[in-house]
């Protein structure tokens, strides 16, 4: 199966409860907020309930989000903006703190005079502007709701500065007068720059969507360098799981939505973060003790590993290893009944009994290296899979040269079989950053030995399947590479299905 | 004298302004080959370390002032917490709080309310805001001898700065 198809495929396709509030219709234009639940995609780990589409189709919703505040407060649309953007886009975060004080609110917000503007001044008589210090027709003259008026000019100055210098921020600029805090909002903006500089009021307008995509939690601009797509969430329930996985075709990426990571099921966010965190302070130690290569564990010349494969064979003396743990290959076979041990890390390895400070850093770094030993070796994987995955057309068209009759479908299960690779790696890679945070109490010492079986299995066969895809042409055996693949991918899908499941356990 | 053509109106308004009706203890000076530049006199305001002392201080008004703030620099060495050993001032209006409502004759009274309330918990010179928040005595007493050594008549300054002064870019 295709990596793409993972979030969009289905098995057990099922409803996807839709909250009343949140909910998002972007099929049709937004006007009803109760038109039927999309039916969703959902595989084990991956639920689609995420879309790409370009900034602008992003417009309709952040309307309907701004006429709801509009109305349920009764205040100007401009208001309910910059009250919006202060609370992530949430109606329900914003009332919350709205009712416990709405005067203070306002005020925090600049937005207290626009609700509750000042007596409009005579539009005849002159006045002075205090930014040009000229003389004014009043009728020339415009205000703010907080009754600060300047000449038109200078209004057209101030906004095209503010859009040009200011950038980005810009949408959170405040009323020319000295120590006011009241929000110039769009229908300034408008009004000053519209007629005169179209250009600029697109700017500070494509600014506004900006800050919405930014600042609200149901959608990520996609990662991708230069791309303009967003990822946004269907609706808030959507955004519940903790890994929510966007993929944008344009530039074949995958990410999570939440985090803005690559896709790290079974691993959750915060966790990820943690371990982010952690390898980045331990980098050093770690780098230092995990060189990247290593000896053969017969011969002792240095081996680098150069596929992703974790059955080495040194050149030398034709000794057989596994690049993990460095033990005999032939341990790893099924017949000696220990099949591919190496995933378990042993506490007792460092005797236990030791109670020292110092022993105890050292089991506790023993602990992590296990980890990020495993982390790093199918980081690596991942990158080598990656880029056999792009060579993988050439050998494809290689393949069906070397046949007679063979058509581009019949040679297609190599590259299938690649992107179930890579995404095997990274599933299994991610599988470490879970594994660390299990903790061993009673509770989870059952779930943490189930854990390590699902993932003992998954490394077995993608292990296999690695071997398989990097074969010689020559020998590759289609059936089975078709076999593994299917094989391996039902492993994938198991793991990420039972952690989902023990999790679900934990909320009930 | 240099022509004033190609400076906006409101600079030349205020610079009349400023000279028709000065500011007690501030003198502003547009510089004649330069008439964005002036030359700033600050006296140090009673009952506060810098009493009896003036400040020189340069003032330049960019090219999309009143939009962007004008930039000030104290040129006369003084031992405040809000003002670096380059005389660089932090000063909320000079910077993020600027408003185009604001005058070059609002942005010295401010200067000049920061030598009356020097504001430690917002440093700039961080050994100067320790000290202050340490040994406020210790600290006024160093403000006073510098402003005795530096900003007194016949110390290094000239209050008279005028015309003549070589060029400085800001």
């Amino acid at each position: 199966m295709a990596s793409e198809d993972e979030y969009e495929y289905s098995d057990e396709g099922s409803d996807y409860p839709v909250s009343d509030d949140e909910e998002m219709d972007w099929s049709n234009s937004g006007e009803n907020p109760n038109a039927a639940p999309m039916v969703l995609a959902s595989s084990a780990g991956a639920k689609s309930g995420i879309r790409m589409m370009p900034a602008e189709d992003l417009m309709p919703e952040m309307k309907r989000r701004l006429k709801d505040v509009t109305e349920v407060l009764d205040i100007p649309t401009a208001a309910a903006a910059a009250l919006l953007r202060e609370h992530k886009w949430s109606k329900e975060g914003l009332l919350e703190v709205y009712y416990n004080d709405p005067e203070k609110l306002l005020k925090k917000c600049g937005v207290y005079f626009r609700c509750n503007p000042r007596p409009v001044r005579p539009t005849k008589g002159v006045r002075t502007c205090e930014i040009c210090l000229d003389d004014h027709q009043g009728s020339n003259m415009r205000a703010m709701p907080c009754s600060h008026e300047f000449c038109c000019q200078c209004w057209n100055d101030f906004c095209a500065n503010a859009v040009k210098e200011e950038g980005p921020s810009c949408v959170r600029a405040t009323c020319p007068q000295a120590g006011c805090s009241e929000v110039v909002t769009e229908e300034e903006m408008r009004a000053s720059l519209e007629k005169d500089s179209p250009q600029l009021y697109t700017r500070f307008c494509s600014f506004q969507l900006r800050s919405f995509v930014e600042s609200s939690n149901f959608t990520r601009w996609c990662p991708g360098k230069g791309c303009e797509q967003i990822a946004s969430a269907v609706s808030a329930s959507a955004m519940e799981q903790d890994d929510n996985v966007a993929h944008c075709e344009a530039c074949q990426l995958s990410f999570c939505l939440v985090c803005g990571e690559e896709p790290h099921a079974p691993s959750g966010c915060k966790e990820l973060a943690r371990w982010n965190e952690k390898c980045r302070n331990e980098s050093e130690t770690a780098n230092w003790i995990l060189a990247n290569t290593k000896s053969c564990p017969k011969c002792v010349s240095r081996i680098e590993k150069n596929q992703g494969c974790n059955h080495m064979t040194c050149q030398r003396c034709k000794g057989e290893f596994c690049w993990i743990c460095m033990g005999d290959w032939n341990d790893h076979g099924a017949n000696t009944g220990g099949y591919y041990k190496c995933n378990k890390y042993d506490p007792n390895n460092g005797g236990p009994e030791d109670m020292s400070d110092a022993a105890k850093a050292k089991r506790e770094l023993d602990r992590y290296l296990h980890y990020y030993k495993r982390f790093h070796a199918h980081a690596e994987a991942q990158k080598f899979a990656k880029k056999q995955l792009k060579e993988t057309e050439a050998r494809m068209v290689l393949l069906q040269e070397s046949s007679d009759d063979a058509r581009w479908s019949d040679v297609e299960f190599l590259k299938t079989a690649n992107e179930q690779l890579v995404e095997c790696r990274r599933v299994l890679k991610y599988t470490y950053v879970y594994a660390y945070y299990l903790t061993a109490t009673d509770k989870q010492a059952m779930r943490k030995e189930r854990f390590e079986h699902h993932q003992e299995m998954l490394e077995r066969f993608t292990e296999n399947l690695s071997e398989l895809s990097e074969k010689p042409l020559a020998e590759m055996d289609r059936t089975d590479v078709v076999n593994q693949t299917r094989v391996v991918d039902r492993f994938m899908k198991n793991i990420l299905k039972y952690v989902d499941l023990e999790e679900g356990m934990d909320d009930v | 004298m240099a022509s004033s053509d190609g400076l906006p109106r409101r600079i030349v308004k205020e610079t009349q302004r400023l000279i028709a009706e000065p500011v007690a203890g501030i003198s502003a000076t547009p510089y004649q080959d330069n008439l964005r530049y002036f030359a700033v006199a600050i006296e140090g305001p009673a009952d506060s370390p810098y009493e009896r002392g003036v400040f020189q201080l340069e003032l330049f008004l960019p090219a999309d002032y009143p939009m962007a703030p004008p930039k000030v620099r104290f040129l006369t060495k003084i031992y405040h917490p809000n003002v670096d050993k380059l005389g660089r001032i932090c000063l909320d209006i000079l910077k993020d709080k600027w408003s185009p409502a604001l005058q070059i004759r609002t942005v010295l009274l401010s200067i000049q309310a920061l030598l009356s309330a020097p504001n430690p918990d917002d440093p700039l010179d961080n050994t100067v805001a320790e000290v202050w928040k340490k040994n406020e005595a210790e600290a006024i007493r160093r403000a006073r001898e510098f402003t005795e050594s530096f900003a007194m008549k016949g110390g290094t300054t000239a209050a008279s700065a005028t015309a003549s002064m070589p060029k400085k870019s800001c």
